[in-house]
């Protein structure tokens, strides 16, 4: 009886595997194919410590996705390879699916000679809630090569010269750098010149850089007010040739045109200069000498033909 | 306040009356922008005017509108080899009853109406013309018939004939100084003037040219009465005496202050510079400009405007320059201005101080 029992068991058990396994078996060919397998480079010289990377493309029809519980597992070491690592990635395509693989193993096996190793096969599963299929992925064969030769006794006569990387073409970066740095050296230069109030270069010490220069240095007060005219005036003069007044201001223009733009501006520094130097009116120094600072700044940017 | 008010008016008059006798003498003569401002200025400085020109280009008429737009009279004398002081004093004839008269001169016979005395051709005269008429020009009176007349509001304007030196007498520097301003008459360079000069025949008759001009549109009874208080209105800063000091020397010593004259060694050219009187009369001619210009203070422009005219006459060259005088004391004056800094640095730090 108990024999007849468990023959019973057995067979239903047959009948349900069977029921289970053949429409899997013939979703398979259907709706999941291996479109793509990319195996490392190099399948020789392989060493201890090496990762070797495979990728997987399977294309699934749109209903079925990947059993992530049934993938490989991270860290399960198999003849001395470890999988150190695997991404999946999908992408969708009408009604189909395509899923990327990359596994990335590490080799941690040991040999004294070299010896024929793998890559291990791999099975993948999908399921689209009532029925699941399988993929299987062959193993790949590498050689392994051993970090030294079998059975020496003076390490040194094994060592090998290390192998030269290819090196990267820099003559192209070399001229953008040099490039760059001429760039910004005339930039700063540029820079300088536009707004140095010292004598760093030559040209930058106009009538204007010097009257703007020393109005800087005045105190800001009402004695200091006549001080900045007669800065101005020196340098005015000092372009001119001659003293120059508020009658000739069209023939300096005439002979300077590069302070043209400022014409309003000068001729108001002259009816400033009349009024502080020889009318009774008074002025704010504070606001004189402030202007008189911007102008000469303008002044000697026209000088500096940067304006 | 009521005087300061009364003075601003006075002074607004004045001058719209002023800018007129200058409009209306431009309507007949033509070209002569600038000596008839400086004409102008003299008058209101209440100084005499030594003009300088050749012949012809206008002086005559230039003056008789002037004269007409003052108000007073107007007289005048040439200047000859044979003219004696007494010729300015007086002058004798026979009367109708065949006896001898005497009559007074053209300087006594306008008596205090006279306004403008033309002395045409002033260094044909003699000296003891000269210092006559430079003592009346000075002093404003002359005693004559045994009474005082006086001319109060007499400016001289003199013609120096410069083509010609034979029969001449040439003014001395002392003499010279007398006078306020020496202007130059120039002949108008501008071609459309020149034609119109010529073919415009309004011009070529002086006396109807003249009648076109507005008569009394000065009063010159009041004229000195008025410059009086010109001279006290416009105010002078501390840099700008300074300045008018720096001029000063500058004309007594040009080296000092870095001025240079082509072919000429500026040390060796200045025997004496301007005269302190000559100084004087820069700063009163220069106040009327200011006045004219409708300011209160004086500004370099002020000056720089009657400088030529009021130094160069006065400049006192070495003896083997002063053939060249015209020409040196042109260029002598136009470096100074050029040269002479205002507001110098030195001049700044004494007006801070004050």
């Amino acid at each position: 009886m108990k024999n007849l029992i468990i023959k019973t068991i057995a067979l239903a058990s047959l009948i349900s595997g069977l029921g289970i396994f053949i429409p899997s078996t013939m979703a398979q060919a259907a709706d999941a194919r291996v479109i793509n397998v990319i195996n490392p480079d190099f399948s020789s010289g392989i060493q201890i410590g090496d990762v070797l990377n495979r990728t997987i493309a399977i294309e699934v029809s749109a209903p079925y996705t990947i059993a992530k519980t049934a993938l490989p597992i991270k860290g399960e070491v198999r003849d001395g390879i470890e999988l150190s690592g695997i991404n999946v990635n999908l992408t969708e395509k009408s009604n189909k699916k395509i899923v990327t693989i990359a596994l990335h193993y590490q080799v941690f096996a040991s040999a004294a000679k070299p010896v024929v190793m793998q890559l291990p096969a791999e099975t993948f599963t999908f399921s689209d809630g009532a029925k699941n299929l399988s993929i299987k992925v062959p193993v790949w064969h590498f050689w392994f090569s051993p970090l030294v030769a079998e059975g020496i006794s003076n390490a040194k006569e094994n060592l090998q010269p290390q192998f030269t990387p290819t090196l990267i073409d820099i003559n192209a970066h070399h001229a953008r750098f040099w490039l760059s740095l001429a760039l910004l050296t005339a930039g700063l230069l540029g820079l300088i010149y536009i707004n140095a109030n010292q004598r760093w270069l030559p040209f930058m010490n106009g009538a204007f850089a010097q009257a703007h220069r020393s109005i800087k240095r005045l105190p800001s007060n009402e004695a200091s007010e006549k001080y900045a005219l007669v800065y101005m005036h020196q340098a005015f003069n000092s372009i001119y040739g001659a003293n120059l007044f508020a009658r000739e201001i069209e023939q300096f223009l005439a002979k300077n045109p590069k302070f043209n733009i400022l014409r309003s501006e000068i001729f108001h520094f002259f009816e400033q200069s009349n009024t502080s130097f020889f009318a009774s009116q008074s002025q704010h120094s504070v606001y004189v000498i402030s202007g008189l600072l911007a102008l000469s700044k303008r002044l000697r940017d026209c000088e500096r033909g940067v304006k | 306040m009521m005087n300061i008010a009364t003075t601003d008016v006075q002074l607004t008059d004045w001058r719209s009356h002023a800018l007129k006798l200058e409009r209306e003498v431009k309507k007949v003569i033509v070209g002569q922008d600038k000596a008839i401002r400086l004409m102008n200025v003299a008058i209101f400085a209440r100084g005499h005017v030594l003009l300088e020109g050749g012949v012809g280009v206008g002086k005559t008429t230039l003056l008789q509108s002037i004269a007409r737009c003052i108000g007073g009279a107007y007289e005048r004398i040439e200047g000859t080899v044979d003219l004696m002081p007494n010729d300015l004093i007086y002058h004798t004839y026979l009367g109708e009853d065949g006896r001898p008269k005497i009559d007074e001169g053209p300087l006594l016979r306008a008596g205090e109406n006279l306004s403008v005395f033309f002395f045409n051709e002033i260094n044909r005269a003699r000296p003891q013309v000269h210092a006559l008429m430079l003592r009346v020009m000075a002093e404003r009176h002359i005693s004559a018939f045994k009474k005082e007349y006086r001319l109060p509001h007499m400016v001289v304007f003199a013609d120096r004939n410069q083509v010609e030196k034979n029969e001449t007498f040439e003014i001395p520097s002392a003499a010279r100084d007398r006078f306020m301003m020496e202007i130059p008459i120039e002949i108008p360079t501008d071609r459309e003037l020149r034609k119109a000069l010529m073919f415009d025949v309004k011009y070529q008759n002086a006396e109807s040219l003249t009648k076109q001009v507005e008569s009394n549109v000065l009063q010159f009874d009041q004229l000195n009465g008025f410059s009086d208080l010109l001279q006290t209105h416009i105010k002078s800063s501390n840099a700008l005496e300074e300045y008018a000091l720096d001029l000063w020397e500058s004309t007594q010593n040009p080296a000092k202050f870095g001025i240079k004259l082509d072919s000429v060694d500026v040390n060796r050219v200045i025997h004496t510079g301007a005269s302190p009187r000559g100084m004087g009369m820069l700063l009163k001619a220069a106040r009327v400009n200011a006045w004219l210009m409708n300011r209160e203070s004086l500004y370099p422009e002020d000056i720089h405007a009657v400088f030529h005219e009021l130094i160069a006459h006065r400049l006192v060259f070495n003896s083997m320059y002063e053939n060249r005088r015209t020409l040196l004391a042109r260029e002598l004056t136009t470096q100074i201005l050029s040269s002479v800094a205002v507001p110098s640095r030195a001049n700044s730090e004494k007006a801070k101080v004050i």
